[in-house]
């Protein structure tokens, strides 16, 4: 299950919500982060996969940023850090369509107020 | 790797080797020989994951050190009794570089749970370096140091197989379980690594399930190849 966006900032935020909330909640994980977010070539569109604990049953973050994709999209809800927000996530991908690939994000400090995608 | 304890004051300790290879099972000396550059094993002694069985590393069981890791938590393949399993659509591992050249000799215990066209089961530390990969229609699986193998067929997606391949420049071999083993140059490129269902760049990830993986420096012959087969196909019941 991957969750698209429509920007790159509100889909960094999702990684990075998801990458706190399992080193609360997921005993044992140690990753160094959640995701570099895909991008897909021919659109403004980024993805983040949406872990297992996260499923549509038990819900985790809603943003309305999020756009439609080529495959059925489901709303869920997530409590996060006590703040209930939604978001709408793509079910059951098994792959990413052809053109989409993995990028780079380098985020600038926070003051400068500037995120720099490179391909 | 061979049990040498240490003695210290009458009282026997296992090193931390000793610990990391104790499986309860025995295996043949041949891996101890010096040639065996890295040893994974999808049971739970050799895997370093969390409560959700994300897999972050598959411990190397030489001792050399040269783990597969995934420090990446969606990419993070997924621990079960049964084996390690990548998603094909991001999960992959890799070690860091190390020394591996050709020859180079390959034993896999996999199943390919769906095939899609270029999916990498294995590549090296260079891009296409040591390619096993699903190719031109399923099930075929072709191997490739920089030269692609003839398609090998014998390995049905959903069954358990074990793949061995021997990376050697014109002296090359694939073989899928005890069929025929196909022969040929399959190119000159050294892995220098390892990467685990995918392409060393992380791209071309594959939708497979692994229970061990043994990788060799050495052009092992027919009957050193028959006793690390015959090892793996008695331990998995194959």
């Amino acid at each position: 299950m991957i969750a698209i966006f429509n920007n790159a900032e509100s889909a960094i935020e999702y990684s990075d919500k998801v990458h706190a909330f399992l080193q609360k909640n997921c005993k044992g994980y140690n990753a160094e982060k959640w995701q570099d977010i895909n991008k897909a070539d021919k659109a403004e569109l980024y993805s983040v996969k949406v872990p297992r604990e996260l499923s549509s049953t038990k819900v985790l973050y809603t943003i309305d940023k999020v756009v439609d994709s080529v495959i059925t999209k489901v709303d869920v809800r997530v409590e996060f850090d006590k703040v209930v927000e939604k978001i709408s996530v793509i079910e059951k991908v098994v792959k990413l369509p052809i053109d989409w690939k993995p990028i780079e994000i380098e985020i600038k400090p926070i003051d400068e107020k500037i995120i720099t995608i490179r391909k | 790797m061979a049990v040498v304890n240490k003695v210290v004051n009458k009282v026997v300790y296992p090193t931390v080797k000793d610990v990391m290879n104790f499986s309860g099972a025995s295996y043949p000396s041949i891996i101890d020989d010096g040639n065996t550059v890295a040893w994974y094993d999808a049971a739970a002694a050799y895997v370093i994951k969390d409560v959700s069985d994300r897999v972050s590393q598959m411990t190397d069981r030489t001792g050399l050190g040269h783990h597969l890791v995934q420090l990446t938590g969606a990419d993070q393949m997924l621990w079960s009794a049964t084996g390690v399993l990548g998603d094909g659509v991001s999960e992959f591992m890799k070690t860091a570089t190390f020394t591996f050249e050709q020859p180079e000799m390959i034993y896999m215990v996999v199943k390919q749970v769906s095939w899609a066209n270029v999916d990498r089961l294995v590549d090296g530390d260079v891009n296409d370096s040591m390619l096993i990969y699903q190719n031109s229609s399923t099930p075929k699986l072709d191997v490739s140091a920089g030269t692609p193998s003839a398609h090998n067929s014998n390995l049905a997606v959903g069954d358990w197989g074990i793949i061995r391949v021997l990376f050697n420049g014109a002296n090359s071999t694939f073989q899928i379980n005890e069929t025929v083993a196909l022969t040929g140059d399959y190119g000159a490129s050294d892995a220098n690594g390892f990467t685990l269902a995918s392409r060393n760049s992380g791209s071309n990830v594959a939708n497979i399930e692994v229970k061990e993986i043994i990788a060799r420096k050495s052009a092992d012959t027919a009957t050193d190849q028959d006793i690390i087969y015959n090892y793996l196909k008695t331990k998995y019941g194959l």
